[in-house]
């Protein structure tokens, strides 16, 4: 789906992919270092297009691309398979500053929550990925202990954010990365 | 060592909990597991808190390795 709004913090805007994107969010998932613990794509610029084109029209699922504000590309992120005031945090790829990145993720979060008045945030994450462990916990998601996903053939842990504890972690990050 | 280096070392190395001899002026985000975003969001507060200052969002976007806080540090505490 598409919001048509920009999505604007001190260091980096969200907004809706678009098919332009395709070569940027495709070169990103191409980095093998940033993605070995993420879902691996085709190295098909048609494919990836095509996929956004899908992805531009498919009910609950925003995806956004997260830059600075001269245009810079720094990454993606994602709200998706919403249902029933329940979606899911991720595709949170990015290759900019850490409080970019913090930014991104927040921003994305305060659209599902005050936006789209979602209830619950997914999230889930490979029990070795420790950055993301890290930075999911910092956002106030709560995680279960590892499960085996055969679906995607490793191991992850899901985690759960809820809106009422969020405006706290909000603060939290805030305070965090903006240093007021 | 100078004092703001020796500083700066310590409090990276406090706040990724590993021996002070880990790290180096070249040393990155990325370079050791423990240096992950949140880490390096907590490195920069902890220097700031200690040096009673706030660097400017340019500086922090342009902060990589332990030797760019240092410099960071020394242009910011020399003004």
């Amino acid at each position: 789906m598409i919001y048509d709004k920009i999505i604007k913090g001190r260091y980096v805007l969200i907004r809706s992919i678009t098919e332009d994107d395709a070569d940027f969010s495709l070169a990103i998932r191409q980095d093998k270092e940033k993605t070995k613990f993420l879902h691996q794509v085709d190295n098909n610029l048609e494919k990836q297009t095509q996929w956004i084109k899908k992805q531009r029209l498919a009910e609950g699922d925003y995806f956004f691309i997260a830059e600075t504000f001269d245009g810079k590309k720094l990454g993606t992120v994602g709200v998706y398979d919403i249902h029933e005031n329940v979606g899911h945090l991720g595709r949170l790829l990015m290759v900019g500053n850490p409080f970019q990145t913090f930014e991104a993720m927040l921003l994305s979060m305060k659209f599902a929550y005050e936006v789209l008045r979602l209830d619950e945030l997914f999230g889930d994450v490979h029990v070795d990925n420790s950055a993301s462990m890290n930075i999911s916990e910092a956002f106030g998601f709560h995680f279960k202990e590892a499960e085996y996903d055969e679906e995607l053939n490793r191991w992850v842990k899901y985690g759960t954010s809820y809106r009422e504890e969020f405006p706290d972690y909000e603060q939290k990050i805030s305070a965090l990365i903006y240093r007021d | 060592m100078k004092k703001v280096e020796a500083k700066v070392k310590e409090i990276i190395a406090s706040v990724l909990k590993v021996p002070a001899e880990k790290i180096q002026n070249d040393t990155a985000i990325g370079d050791l597991p423990e240096w992950d975003s949140l880490h390096h969001i907590q490195i920069i507060s902890g220097v700031e808190r200690e040096f009673n200052f706030r660097f400017t969002p340019d500086v922090i976007m342009d902060i990589e390795d332990v030797e760019d806080i240092i410099n960071a540090v020394e242009t910011r505490t020399s003004k």
